[in-house]
C-alpha cells in the first residue's frame, strides 16, 4: 500500500524518487525554479546530498544543484 | 535533415519582403547550454562584435551573416530560462525583444530537454514576438529513438519549427529560410493566448480593465497583467505604482484565497500544462532505462570523495597550461620587444639623450611589450576555461567548491579565478566572467589582487635572502602567501556583508549534460578574449606606462651636484696611465698599440677610449707577449670565479682541502708563464676592477640623482613623512611608484634609487645595500606592503573594464592601499615596540 510521507527535498535519502507538492521560497527564486522545471507535480530524485552543501537533483533530462536553503523550501512526497 | 515550416494563421498581414536594406535582425534566444553560442559562431564566424549592454555587465554579441541573397544581422541574446526580468540577463533579453523589435526571434530549443526549453518558447510566444523554434541536438534525440511530430507541434504552438544540428550545421540553411520568411511576414505581433484557469483569468480581466492601452509594452495589456501577477520586479516598478499596484496585490490575494496556490505558481503550472499537452501529442520517446553517459561521469566528478581530488587535478592542469605553456611565448615576446627597443634605439647615435628615443624605447615599446607579454597567459587560460565551460565540467567544479566558498560569502565558481590569481591577477579578473551574479563577481574581482601573483615573487626573492637565515626563508614566503589568502577571504566576507550585501543569490545551477566542445567555439572564445584584452586594457595600460615613464624621467636634471663627465674622464685617464706602466712592466715598447687595443675590447673596460679600435688594431694580438697576457688573464679570471663559487658551496671541513687544490692550480698557471701571470694579476686587481667599479658607481649615482629629481623621486620624497611610520624611506616610496607599473618593477627601481645599477632579484650588491639601510622588521614590512597594496596598472585597467566603472577600480586601489598602510603600520609599530626584528 501507499506509504506516503511529506518531507523536504533536503531530508531525502539519495536514490529515492518523490513528487514535489509545494515550492515555498522567495518569489524571485520560485520564478527561477519554475523556469528550471521545478514545479509542483514534478517527480524528482535526489542524486547526491551533502550535510551542509548543495544537493544534486535529477528530473527528466535536467540535473540541478540546489543550495541547502532552497532544498529545505521544497516539500515533496515520497512514494 | 528535416525541416518543417509552418506559417502563422492568415490573419498576419503580408508585406512585401524588403531584401535590400537594412539587414534583417535575427535575435537568438534560448536556455543556457542549448547550443545557442555554437549556432551563433557557425552563422557569424569571426565576424563578431562583442560589447556590453549599457549599464550592465551582460555581454552583447552580434555579427553579420550572409544567407542566399541577403545580409542578416544576428544578435546573440544572453542565455535565459525565462523572460521574467529577475536577472540582468533576462531583462536584457526581454528588453531587446520589446524595444529593438528584431525581425525574428530564433529560439534555440535543446530537444534533449524539451519540456524545460519550451517554457521559454511559450513565454516568447505569449509576448507575441515573431518566433521560429530551432530544435537543436536532433542527432542526439534520434539516437535516443525520440520521434517528433513537428508539423503538429508547429500547428499547436502556432509557430514555425526547424530541426538543426548547430554542431554539424545540418538544417541551418532551412532554419534561416524559415526565419527570413517569418520576418518578412510580420507586422502585427500575434501573441499566444493561454488559458490560466478561471481564477487567474478573472483577475487578468480585472487588471486589464484598469489599464490604459498606451501603458503596456506593444499594447499587450494581457501580457502586462500576467507579468504583474507573476511579481515581475522590473514591470512592477514601471507600471504598478499606486492604484494599479494595489489592484495587483488584491488580485494576488484573491487568487491565493480561491485557488489555495500563489498566482505565480498557477501561471507557471499552466504553462507547463500546455507544454505537457503539446509533448504528449507530438513526442514519442522510448522509456529510458539506466543512467546516461553524463550520469556515469558525474558519479565520479561529483563524488563525495573522488570529486575533490579530481577537481584539484583539473585545476592543476589548468594552472600548468596557463603558466607553464605561456613561459616560452612570453619569453619570445619579451625578447622581441627587447630587440625592437634595441633596433629603434639604434636610430640615434650611441649615448644620445634624445627624449623621443627615450619615449619610444622606454615608454612606448616597453609599455606595449608589458601589455603583450600577458597575451599568451590570457589565450591559454581562456582555452582552458572554454573547454571547461563548453564540456560542462565548470558547473561540477562550482558544485564541489560551493560548500567551502559559501562560508566566505562567495560562490563556488569564485574558486577558479582566485586560483588563477596566484599566477597573475589580470587573467584571474577576466575569469570572473563565469560568475553570473554581479555581486559575487565584484567581490571576487576586488579581492583577487590579495592573492600573491607571480610578479610579486621577485620582490620576496630579493628581500627574504637578504634578511633572513636560510631556515626561515621558506616559512617567510609561505607566511606571505597565506597572509594574502587569509586577507582575501576576510575581505570577501566583509564586502559581502557590507558594500556588496544583498541576499546571497541562493545557489541553483544546472549541471548540463557533458558535451565535446567544438574547435570553432573554443577558438573563437580564445580569440575574443585575447582581442578584448589587447584593445581595451592595451589602450589604458599604454597610456599609464607613458605617464609612468614621464614621471621617472622628468623633469630632467641639467645641473648636477657633481660633474659626472669629468669624474669619468679622470677615471679613464688614470686607467690609461696604469696601462702605460703595465706595458713597461711587461717589457713592451712604448709605441706598442696592441695591448691597449686588446684591453679596450674587454667588456669590463668598455668606454675606455672614445674612438672604436681600428680594424688593424682589432685584428688580434700578433704580439706574442700580448697574446699570452690575454690568455692568462682569461684563465686567471675564470679560475677565480670558479674557486669562489666552489668555496661557497663547500662544507666547512672541505674548505681547507679545497683551498689547497686551488692554490696548486694557481701555482700551475703561474709556472706556465710567470711574466704573463704577474701582468694579468696586476691588470685584474689594479686596473680592471677599479675601473669597472668606479665607472659603474658614477653611472648609477648620476641615475640616482636624476631619479631623485624626477616626479617619481619627488613623490618618493614627499611620501617619506607618511611612509616613515612604516619603516620606509623615500627610496621605497619611489620604488612603489614604479611598482604600480608592474610589481616586478619594484626590484629594478630599488636598484636605481639605491644606485647599484641594473638590479634583479639575484643581485648581491643590492642585498648588501638593503641590509645596510633597513632592519629585518622593515624588510618584512616592505614585502607585506607590496603584497597588499596598489594593484598594478594592468589589474586596475582590467578591473575598470570588467566592472564597467572607474569607481570600483579606483575604490579597490585606494581600499587595498589603505589596508596595506594600516596593517603595515600596525606590524611595524608593534615590532618596534617589542623590539622584534630590529
Amino acid at each position: 500500500m501507499f506509504n506516503m510521507t511529506t518531507q523536504t527535498l533536503a531530508q531525502m535519502v539519495p536514490g529515492r524518487l518523490a513528487r514535489i507538492v509545494a515550492v515555498e521560497v522567495k518569489a524571485e527564486m520560485q520564478s527561477r525554479l519554475a523556469a528550471l522545471g521545478l514545479v509542483p507535480g514534478e517527480v524528482v530524485e535526489v542524486v547526491r546530498s551533502a550535510p551542509q552543501g548543495p544537493c544534486l537533483v535529477a528530473f527528466r533530462a535536467s540535473r540541478l544543484a540546489l543550495q541547502l536553503e532552497l532544498a529545505q523550501g521544497i516539500s515533496v512526497r515520497t512514494f | 535533415m528535416i525541416s518543417t515550416v509552418k506559417h502563422l494563421p492568415a490573419s498576419a498581414p503580408h508585406t512585401a519582403p524588403d531584401s535590400s536594406h537594412p539587414p534583417v535582425v535575427v535575435a537568438l534566444a534560448g536556455n543556457p547550454n542549448s547550443g545557442k553560442t555554437t549556432l551563433f559562431n557557425r552563422l557569424t564566424g569571426a565576424r563578431q562584435h562583442v560589447g556590453n549592454y549599457p549599464g550592465v555587465t551582460v555581454e552583447r554579441k552580434e555579427g553579420l551573416c550572409r544567407h542566399r541573397d541577403a545580409q542578416l544581422k544576428v544578435v546573440d541574446l544572453p542565455g535565459t530560462y525565462s523572460l521574467s526580468a529577475f536577472s540582468p540577463e533576462e531583462k536584457v533579453a526581454r528588453d531587446f525583444i520589446l524595444k529593438e523589435h528584431p525581425g525574428v526571434v530564433v529560439d534555440i530549443v535543446d530537444a534533449t530537454n524539451l519540456e524545460r526549453n519550451l517554457y521559454l518558447a511559450v513565454q516568447l510566444l505569449e509576448l507575441g514576438a515573431p518566433v521560429v523554434l530551432a530544435f537543436n541536438f536532433c542527432d542526439a534525440t534520434r539516437e535516443q529513438g525520440v520521434k517528433f511530430d513537428l508539423p503538429k507541434l508547429s500547428q499547436m504552438l502556432g509557430t514555425p519549427v526547424a530541426q538543426i544540428s548547430g554542431k554539424q550545421g545540418d538544417g541551418v540553411e532551412l532554419l534561416l529560410d524559415a526565419a527570413r520568411e517569418r520576418a518578412a511576414h510580420r507586422q502585427e505581433w500575434n501573441p499566444l493566448v493561454l488559458n490560466y484557469g478561471p481564477m487567474v483569468e478573472r483577475e487578468i480581466e480585472r487588471l486589464v480593465s484598469l489599464m490604459s492601452f498606451e501603458t503596456a509594452p506593444l499594447g499587450n495589456l494581457r501580457w502586462l497583467a500576467i507579468k504583474l501577477l507573476e511579481n515581475d520586479p522590473d514591470l512592477q516598478a514601471q507600471f504598478a505604482q499606486g492604484a494599479l499596484g494595489e489592484a495587483v496585490r488584491q488580485s494576488q490575494a484573491a487568487i491565493e484565497r480561491d485557488a489555495g496556490e500563489e498566482a505565480a505558481s498557477l501561471i507557471a503550472g499552466a504553462r507547463y500544462g500546455l507544454i505537457s499537452e503539446v509533448c504528449q501529442a507530438t513526442v514519442q520517446a522510448p522509456v529510458r532505462i539506466g543512467p546516461t553517459w553524463s550520469d556515469r561521469i558525474d558519479a565520479v566528478a561529483t563524488h563525495r570523495v573522488w570529486g575533490l581530488p579530481l577537481f584539484l587535478a583539473v585545476m592543476y592542469l589548468t594552472f600548468q597550461l596557463t603558466f607553464a605553456a605561456s613561459e616560452a611565448p612570453m619569453g619570445w615576446i619579451e625578447g622581441f620587444f627587447g630587440w625592437m627597443g634595441g633596433q629603434v634605439g639604434a636610430w640615434w647615435p650611441e649615448g644620445s639623450e634624445s627624449p623621443l628615443k627615450s619615449l619610444l624605447v622606454d615608454g612606448v615599446i616597453a609599455g606595449v611589450g608589458g601589455v603583450l607579454v600577458f597575451l599568451p597567459n590570457i589565450l591559454w587560460l581562456f582555452l582552458a576555461i572554454a573547454i571547461l565551460e563548453d564540456s560542462g565540467y565548470m558547473a561540477r567544479a562550482a558544485f564541489i567548491m560551493d560548500r567551502v566558498m559559501h562560508k566566505f560569502g562567495l560562490h563556488g565558481k569564485s574558486f577558479i579565478p582566485m586560483l588563477i590569481g596566484f599566477g597573475c591577477s589580470v587573467p584571474a579578473i577576466m575569469a570572473t566572467r563565469t560568475l553570473e551574479s554581479r555581486r559575487d563577481r565584484l567581490a571576487t574581482m576586488l579581492v583577487i589582487p590579495l592573492i600573491s601573483c607571480g610578479a610579486r615573487l621577485p620582490i620576496y626573492a630579493l628581500i627574504i635572502p637578504a634578511f633572513f637565515p636560510s631556515a626561515w626563508q621558506a616559512p617567510m614566503l609561505w607566511l606571505l602567501y597565506v597572509t594574502g589568502v587569509v586577507l582575501a577571504v576576510l575581505l570577501a566576507k566583509l564586502l559581502r556583508s557590507t558594500a556588496l550585501k544583498g541576499e546571497a543569490v541562493p545557489f541553483v545551477m544546472e549541471l548540463p549534460p557533458y558535451r565535446v566542445p567544438t574547435l570553432r567555439d573554443v577558438a573563437i572564445h580564445m580569440w575574443e578574449r585575447g582581442w578584448l584584452y589587447l584593445k581595451k586594457a592595451g589602450t589604458i595600460i599604454l597610456g599609464i606606462s607613458i605617464v609612468l615613464w614621464a614621471m621617472t624621467h622628468y623633469p630632467k636634471k641639467t645641473v648636477f651636484e657633481r660633474d659626472y663627465a669629468a669624474e669619468a674622464a679622470q677615471t679613464r685617464q688614470s686607467s690609461l696611465e696604469k696601462i702605460t706602466q703595465l706595458k713597461a712592466a711587461m717589457g713592451l715598447p712604448a709605441s706598442d698599440s696592441q695591448l691597449l687595443a686588446a684591453i679596450q675590447q674587454l667588456p669590463a673596460m668598455a668606454g675606455l677610449v672614445d674612438s672604436s679600435p681600428t680594424a688593424a688594431m682589432a685584428a688580434g694580438a700578433t704580439n706574442e707577449r700580448v697574446a699570452r697576457f690575454l690568455e692568462t688573464r682569461e684563465k686567471l679570471a675564470a679560475l677565480r670565479t670558479e674557486h669562489a663559487s666552489a668555496l661557497e658551496a663547500a662544507s666547512e671541513s672541505g674548505q681547507a682541502e679545497l683551498k689547497q687544490t686551488q692554490a696548486a692550480e694557481m701555482a700551475a698557471l703561474e709556472k706556465a708563464d710567470s711574466t704573463a701571470f704577474a701582468a694579468a694579476q696586476r691588470f685584474l686587481d689594479d686596473i680592471q676592477a677599479p675601473y669597472a667599479e668606479k665607472m659603474e658607481t658614477i653611472g648609477r649615482e648620476e641615475n640616482a640623482e636624476k631619479l631623485a629629481y624626477s616626479v617619481a623621486g619627488r613623490i618618493g620624497h614627499a611620501m617619506e613623512p607618511v611612509l616613515a611610520p612604516l619603516g620606509f624611506d623615500w627610496r621605497i616610496g619611489t620604488a612603489l611608484v614604479g611598482a604600480f607599473a608592474a610589481k616586478e618593477v619594484f626590484v629594478a627601481q630599488m636598484g636605481i634609487v639605491d644606485s647599484v645599477g641594473e638590479a634583479d632579484e639575484t643581485s648581491a650588491t643590492l642585498r648588501e645595500k638593503l641590509r645596510a639601510n633597513y632592519t629585518p622588521l622593515a624588510a618584512f614590512c616592505i614585502m607585506l606592503f607590496c603584497l597588499i597594496s596598489t594593484p598594478c596598472m594592468a589589474t586596475t585597467a582590467v578591473v575598470r573594464k570588467e566592472s564597467g566603472s572607474w569607481g570600483w577600480a579606483i575604490g579597490q586601489w585606494v581600499g587595498l592601499t589603505m589596508i596595506a598602510y594600516f596593517l603595515t603600520l600596525f606590524v611595524y609599530q608593534i615590532g618596534k615596540f617589542t623590539g622584534f626584528g630590529q
